[in-house]
């Protein structure tokens, strides 16, 4: 079961963050949240208080926080990015694209998308699920019209980018079987 | 041409202005002068960029070291106004002095301004973030968007002089119009420290590099002195490339520049790096994405 936690909110004097130094420390902070956070979190990164973040702080805080996350040394802790200027997510962006990561981010309207470079399939995939809340190999191959391994590939490779959640199995056709879940919740 | 008058080599540039363009015929005539006081003949120079005021004060400073440079001074009223708006000024030790931030709503987005630590960039982004959005959106119809990437680059360029550059450095941007009517804007940013090659050698194999596949190699994503970093020039590359724009990074004794295709050339040597970022108006935009 997926829970959504208290939000983490970067921090800047005049909301303006720049240099490694200050990603640096912002990641420190949110390191100490993450290891005091059971498994099954979803960390929402609230970015309302930044105004500028240059391309240096970016990596060293988000960039480098991808990278551990999918490290596995948290298991099963997601983060979700919000409330960022077009201007800071523009920066974040470019960060996690450089680096060949990925993140989620909320929309003021709920909705999710993706942060980073992904591949079409995967970003429809990733919809899917958003839309549907939950969704197993079986029931993607079943909605896609495509094979078991096809579509387990896809929501493996997702999960493995820290997009969405693995969460407990169901009994399908045959065998148990993974369920994947949306972070929005 | 170079005349002694008075024991000083005087050198003047062969144009009218000063700018990326020409400022590297006018400091190797400088830098080629083995010793000796020079003066810099600036009285017919009309026009000046950013990167050839960077270029000329750290020239000046760095020669100053055991000889006297002195600057005439433009014949224009304008050019003089201009200096002295940028903040290119000559102190009693003879050497330019420099001065901190932006006016508001000048197309002098950035006076001439010392960077010496991280503490310096957050103060000039946060004395120039509103007003540079608000010059770029009105000359160059760059939205807030595009501002920020401006100063992004601005504020990684600058962070390398920090982390790498071994001393202090200028930094200093301007927005223009063109003959023709179109409007860009031009950052410079440098310094005269261990320069790139130096730089990456603390952490790679350098002894059969020369400089100008030192900065090729700067520029590469994930090519650094400092592990797990090293994207930052490449940030600004793809910046200047999604502004139709113009990179040219010097260091040492070469210079490579970007736009649309890649050139380089042989300069003469010159301590530490030193950077011009070109930026077309929003007319230009070239989606990257």
């Amino acid at each position: 079961m997926l829970t959504k936690t208290n939000s983490y909110k970067p921090e800047a004097k005049d909301g303006i963050l720049v240099g490694r130094a200050a990603g640096k420390n912002l990641l420190d902070q949110l390191m100490g949240i993450i290891a005091a956070s059971p498994a099954g979190s979803v960390i929402p990164l609230n970015f309302e208080k930044i105004r500028f973040i240059d391309f240096s702080s970016a990596d060293e805080f988000l960039g480098k926080l991808v990278s551990r996350l999918l490290s596995g040394e948290f298991r099963d802790i997601y983060v979700c990015l919000e409330k960022m200027t077009p201007e800071v997510e523009e920066t974040l962006d470019a960060a996690l694209k450089l680096r060949g990561q990925n993140a989620v981010v909320l929309g003021a309207d709920g909705a999710a998308k993706i942060l980073g470079k992904i591949n079409p399939v995967l970003k429809d995939t990733f919809d899917l699920i958003n839309d549907l809340k939950e969704l197993s190999a079986r029931g993607l191959a079943d909605k896609k019209g495509i094979a078991i391994n096809a579509s387990s590939n896809r929501l493996t490779k997702l999960q493995g980018l820290g997009l969405i959640a693995r969460a407990g199995t169901s009994s399908g056709k045959g065998a148990e079987q993974y369920v994947y879940r949306t972070l929005v919740v | 041409m170079n005349n002694k008058l008075d024991m000083s080599i005087l050198i003047k540039p062969s144009d009218n202005f000063l700018t990326s363009q020409n400022i590297e015929f006018f400091l190797t005539a400088v830098l080629r002068q083995p010793k000796g006081d020079i003066t810099l003949d600036l009285s017919a120079v009309e026009f000046f960029d950013p990167y050839a005021l960077v270029m000329l004060t750290l020239v000046v400073e760095d020669t100053a070291k055991g000889r006297r440079i002195s600057v005439i001074s433009p014949s224009s009223p304008t050019a003089r106004s201009y200096l002295k708006r940028i903040g290119f000024r000559r102190d009693k030790a003879g050497a330019p002095e420099t001065q901190t931030f932006a006016l508001a709503e000048d197309p002098i987005m950035l006076k001439l301004t010392r960077i010496s630590a991280t503490d310096d960039i957050r103060a000039v982004i946060g004395a120039i973030l509103a007003p540079v959005k608000s010059v770029l959106n009105r000359h160059l119809k760059y939205n807030d968007q595009d501002a920020a990437n401006l100063l992004t680059a601005l504020s990684e360029l600058c962070q390398n002089i920090v982390d790498h550059a071994e001393t202090s450095g200028l930094a200093a941007m301007q927005v223009y119009r063109s003959g023709r009517g179109a409007s860009y804007a031009v950052l410079g940013v440098g310094d005269a420290g261990i320069g790139v090659r130096s730089s990456l050698a603390k952490r790679h194999d350098a002894t059969e590099w020369n400089d100008q596949i030192a900065i090729r190699n700067a520029l590469k994503p994930n090519f650094s002195r400092f592990t797990g970093r090293g994207l930052g020039l490449a940030r600004v590359k793809e910046i200047a490339e999604k502004y139709a724009g113009k990179l040219i990074v010097r260091s040492g004794s070469g210079e490579i520049s970007f736009q649309r295709t890649v050139s380089s050339r042989l300069c003469a040597p010159f301590a530490g790096t030193q950077i011009c970022l070109f930026l077309r108006e929003n007319k230009k935009l070239i989606n990257s994405y």
